[in-house]
């Protein structure tokens, strides 16, 4: 069995209050562990403890208890984050060093070899799409070229575990959409992917498996496809009937809508939805479509979040 | 259109205004006095490991002081206050100078003009404090001693400061031929004490950079030449040895002066 | 190796900083000060230039340490730009290591083009180089750097207002230190004695590094205080950056 990307025990952050004030918790007894391979949505409302949790697995910040390991080496030694590449949240670059110096200085602190870290450099400038501007100075650079060129600094010493903090909030549609197929490539060359957002429908599209924390906690975590599969929704019915036979289909006025020539009804599960349809037939009426409403993360996630406090 | 008029009207008026406070300058522009300086050792402290450069600060400072109200004859403010000075014979304001030409035994009339030139009195009561703390500053910084205990008292004629500001150079730096030699020049010059002129110059002699014409001056005094001759031998003497093309000029035209009236 | 890159790069920022036009200033302002100064110092301005030479170098570096040794600590924690140094394989005595000898390097370039300023400032007026400033020149350096670790250490943990004051104070007290010791000496009764007694031993007593006055007027040095001075002020400095070494090894970075 291989040795899990990111394995946390018992991981605890106590925020000290300040003259007086009630100390707060940050991370509350985190046991994470998340395996090779494929891509891991954290998620959570603001203030939840997620850039909290990635700075302690970092060791940007000193945790007040528990242990870390990544790919197995404990993080107290300074060689767990050689085979990692993080991108933090809104990432700000040296401004007084362009593209290209900055990914060589990166790759200096890697240890890379200059013919590695020039041919490392040159194909993720062009990767990330950065390669005409990477003589220019970072001052220069707009929110989303610093964005791609931090995740070119992830990538420098090619890790195993790539984790990257809220790495679309700040992006266009289609910085997004690169950024999605970023990943989905470094998933495909078999790396593990780790990142936080509080956008629900990128996390959806992209991860495989996903943890919401609430308040420090754990509060959900699965796979994907489990836990949108396991919840019930409701089925959107769009059908055409004569006006009067209408009222024998025993549809209450709140149950329909109409639009335009039809009419719309919302049907709490699968099984009502198909009651209907076959009333509608026996009324000579027609159906035009039965869409289920899409599962999402979004709603799943509030019931979660209403359901913990 | 509005602004270009505006900024013309204050460009006249900054020109304007300039011109009339640079005419009015020389009259009502007076030295801050340095009465407010605090003293020496504070302002070691106070330098924070610069009192080399202060000291050299307020040096500048005692020579523009000095200079502009001494020298500087064209100023119309300055020559108004010497004017005054010099007609004041009441030896009540004139108390602070310890030398009078009629004390010292032996003292040749032709002499005065060059020991005793009082054009400064009365205008530089600030020069030995500054020069005070420019010497604590920096006390082996020879130069403001010499000034002080020797052109300074040719101005203002205050012997009793002069010797002890040259008696606190020579403490700080024993081993500087000038001090002891300046002290003698005093001693006998100003107070007519030839004995311990002669023994002040002894002590000057085997002090490292004491020129050849200072056992001159102790055979002159022990023969007992006359006060002129040797004076001329002095300045014969200072001549030689200073480098500073102004201060050979001066001296030249004093040695020449001092010719003239044999 | 990895202290290399820490050390080039804060090289490359510092240089790139533009003060090294703070030199063009004291190039030029020594050169136009040696014409007129002789005449207002009575013949003293050769002791003049180099007294102000020293001093200015002493105080630009003096700026630049406190304004650039300040910044470079406190923008990475502001802008946040140290979390990907402190996310790679990098020890944070690295990071601190890295930064100090990175300024370090430009303030020697500075101080080395202010020397040859000074220099030709001197050369125009006796026409000679004094070689005796040197050893002043080089505690001069000491002591920037010593103000320098102190700027870094006080930003690793205060606000950058009160880093800012704290490292003018060190200054004035390393200054003042002299004073405290005379002081106590003088007035063993007084109270609080006990207090600057030992202010006066934790203190950096910046005044042992101080030879300005001596190169200039050509006082003798006995050679081992020369070789006291120097070990006591890289010693004192090996004590500050270990103390920001550590400090900033438990600093949690939010």
């Amino acid at each position: 069995m291989a040795v899990p990307a990111i394995e946390t025990v018992k991981l605890t952050k106590v925020y000290k209050g300040e003259l007086g004030e009630k100390s707060t918790v940050g991370v509350d007894a985190l046991d994470l562990t998340v395996s090779q391979g494929g891509v891991y949505a954290f998620i959570g409302p603001n203030g939840a403890g997620k850039t909290t949790t990635i700075k302690l697995l970092l060791r940007l910040m000193h945790p007040s208890a528990g242990e870390v390991r990544l790919l197995g080496e404990s993080i107290k030694g300074r060689q767990a984050l050689a085979k990692v590449g993080f991108l933090p949240e809104q990432p700000r670059l040296y401004g007084y060093l362009s593209g290209r110096e900055f990914l060589d200085f990166v790759g200096r602190l890697f240890g890379l070899s200059s013919a590695e870290r020039r041919s490392r450099a040159e194909a993720l400038l062009e990767r990330v799409g950065l390669k005409d501007r990477a003589g220019q100075l970072i001052r220069g650079y707009s929110r989303g070229m610093m964005q791609r060129l931090g995740l070119a600094q992830a990538l420098m010493n090619d890790p195993q575990l790539v984790i990257l903090d809220e790495p679309m909030a700040s992006l266009d549609p289609v910085g997004r959409k690169d950024f999605r197929d970023l990943i989905l490539d470094l998933k495909k060359a078999g790396k593990t992917v780790f990142f936080s957002s509080h956008i629900l429908s990128d996390a959806e599209m992209i991860a495989d498996r996903v943890g919401m924390l609430h308040r420090g906690r754990l509060i959900r975590e699965g796979e994907m496809a489990d836990l949108l599969g396991q919840r019930v929704e409701a089925v959107d019915v769009v059908f055409e009937i004569a006006d009067d036979d209408l009222l024998a289909l025993k549809l209450t006025a709140s149950d329909c809508v109409r639009q335009g020539g039809r009419w719309l009804s919302c049907q709490p599960d699968t099984a009502s939805a198909n009651r209907l349809a076959v009333a509608l037939i026996n009324q000579n009426g027609r159906l035009i479509s039965m869409t289920p409403r899409q599962p999402n993360l979004e709603s799943l996630f509030i019931d979660e979040i209403g359901g913990a406090s | 259109m509005g602004l270009l008029l505006l900024s013309l009207v204050l460009v006249v008026a900054v020109s304007r205004s300039q011109r009339a406070m640079d005419m009015h300058r020389h009259i009502t522009f007076e030295d801050r006095s340095p009465q407010f300086l605090p003293n020496g050792k504070a302002l070691t402290w106070m330098s924070l490991g610069h009192r080399a450069s202060l000291a050299d600060a307020l040096w500048i400072k005692s020579v523009l002081y000095y200079g502009r109200r001494v020298i500087d004859e064209d100023n119309p403010y300055y020559a108004y206050q010497a004017k005054r000075s010099v007609d004041d014979a009441s030896r009540r304001d004139n108390a602070h100078i310890t030398f009078l030409p009629d004390t010292v035994p032996g003292m040749d009339s032709a002499l005065l003009p060059v020991l005793f030139r009082m054009g400064g009195r009365g205008l530089v009561n600030d020069i030995y404090p500054l020069l005070d703390r420019v010497t604590t500053l920096d006390p082996h910084f020879i130069m403001p001693y010499v000034f002080g205990g020797v052109s300074v008292l040719m101005d203002t004629g205050e012997l009793d400061k002069a010797e002890s500001l040259l008696q606190k150079g020579r403490k700080a730096n024993p081993e500087e031929w000038r001090f002891p030699f300046y002290l003698g020049w005093l001693s006998w010059m100003y107070r007519g004490d030839a004995r311990a002129a002669h023994q002040l110059m002894i002590a000057a002699l085997p002090l490292k950079g004491c020129p050849p014409f200072v056992a001159d001056l102790i055979e002159g005094l022990s023969g007992k030449l006359n006060r002129k001759a040797l004076t001329i031998r002095y300045l014969e003497g200072m001549l030689e040895s200073t480098e500073s093309p102004e201060i050979r000029e001066q001296l030249a035209a004093v040695v020449a002066q001092l010719r003239k009236s044999e | 190796m990895r202290l290399l890159a820490l050390v080039i790069n804060t090289f490359k920022e510092t240089i790139r900083n533009r003060i090294l036009l703070n030199i063009l200033v004291f190039a030029i302002t020594l050169i136009l000060l040696s014409l007129v100064i002789g005449d207002w110092s009575l013949g003293q301005q050769g002791k003049v230039i180099k007294d102000f030479g020293l001093s200015a170098m002493s105080i630009f570096g003096l700026l630049i340490a406190l304004f650039i040794g300040l910044r470079l600590m406190v923008q990475e924690l502001e802008q946040h730009t140290i979390y990907i140094i402190a996310s790679k394989p990098v020890h944070r005595w690295e990071i601190v290591l890295g930064k100090f000898l990175g300024l370090g390097l430009t303030l020697a370039v500075n101080v080395a083009l202010m020397t040859v300023a000074l220099w030709l400032a001197g050369m125009l007026m006796e026409g000679g180089i004094d070689l005796a400033l040197l050893p002043a020149i080089v505690l001069i350096y000491l002591e920037i750097l010593i103000i320098v670790a102190f700027a870094m250490f006080y930003a690793s943990f205060a606000s950058p207002m009160m880093a800012a004051v704290f490292t003018l104070g060190t200054f004035a007290v390393g200054h003042l230190s002299g004073f405290l010791y005379d002081y106590v000496r003088l007035y063993p009764d007084r109270g609080l004695h006990w207090l600057l007694r030992g202010i006066y031993h934790i203190a950096p007593n910046l005044e042992k590094l101080n030879l300005k006055m001596a190169v200039v007027e050509g006082l003798k040095q006995p050679p081992h205080q020369l070789l006291h001075a120097a070990v006591y002020g890289l010693s004192y400095l090996a004590l500050i950056l270990l103390a920001t070494a550590l400090v900033f090894e438990r600093k949690d970075l939010k």
